[in-house]
């Protein structure tokens, strides 16, 4: 699986505003909301979905990287949004690091496979240094986009 | 178990995860991922936690590819779907209890991390099977 079949480029949020751990996560809900990829009606539900998740043990795996995720029966396919935070973010991840790197997904209940491979997709770019850090050095969507693309063509890990 | 209607015969699968070697401080043990949303981050982030305990190194191999317990990103590049075989390798002074305790959460405790649900949970009953 590749960032193209699941990311919305227009759930790209080059500067998160929010520095804590639920207003991240509806900064990037909102996105998705606007983007089209969920339905208004909808983004209260996924974010206390995630935020449920969260307190079951935070999604911040070290790294710098939190992917806060949840299945919800509202989308048809997964759907995702990306974040980058210049501070960080207390995320009380397992590292005890803040987080700058912000991976949200939203998968359909019965597609468990597709959840799997964008976790695969996902970590596997994030081990390779240069990916984050051209992540992290991002100034615009359009960067990020750029980059992902990169990442789905094989130009950083193999 | 589940692993075994979708992987192989009932008799391979309890020969494969009974057969721990124990080499010099070595041990190794085959496991089934029986579980519907496969080895997702809640059970392999509690896998990484557990493995930290020992000072063995535990590694889990699926298809060739062999990553280190204790790193969560590096577990989660395996996508390791319902009804895998993953084999569980440790090398250390306590290698035996190091897989032992992994296997004992792959093959016992793994339906607790199921996070599916949530939101249906919200609403009764409470009890409803996860499936």
């Amino acid at each position: 699986m590749k960032f193209a079949d699941f990311m919305s480029n227009e759930a790209i949020i080059p500067q998160i505003a929010a520095d804590e751990k639920q207003g991240v996560i509806r900064e990037m809900v909102a996105a998705l909301q606007t983007a089209g990829r969920i339905g208004a009606d909808d983004a209260d539900s996924i974010i206390a979905a995630i935020m449920k998740r969260e307190e079951l043990g935070s999604t911040g795996i070290g790294r710098g990287v939190a992917v806060p995720h949840t299945k919800h029966p509202s989308v048809g396919q997964l759907v995702g949004a990306v974040g980058v935070s210049r501070d960080g973010i207390d995320f009380n991840s397992l590292d005890g690091e803040k987080v700058q790197l912000v991976f949200l997904l939203v998968s359909p209940p019965d597609r468990p496979g597709d959840h799997l491979r964008a976790l695969e997709n996902i970590s596997r770019q994030l081990r390779d240094d240069t990916f984050c850090r051209f992540l992290k050095q991002s100034k615009s969507a359009d960067d990020i986009v750029q980059l992902l693309e990169e990442a789905d063509n094989n130009q950083f890990a193999t | 178990m589940g692993c075994t209607a979708t992987v192989g015969s009932p008799a391979r699968l309890r020969s494969d995860s009974t057969s721990v070697a124990m080499t010099q401080a070595k041990a190794t043990r085959v496991v089934c991922i029986n579980n519907p949303h496969g080895l997702h981050m809640r059970p392999i982030t509690a896998l990484s936690q557990r493995a930290k305990e020992f000072q063995s190194e535990v590694t889990i191999t699926k298809d060739h590819h062999r990553v280190n317990v204790q790193h969560i990103i590096d577990m989660m590049t395996l996508a390791v779907e319902n009804g895998s075989e993953v084999l569980l390798e440790a090398v250390g002074p306590d290698a035996e209890a190091a897989v032992t305790a992994i296997a004992e959460i792959i093959e016992h405790d793994f339906s607790k991390y199921d996070e599916e649900n949530i939101v249906r949970s919200e609403s009764p009953p409470a009890d409803a099977p996860s499936s």
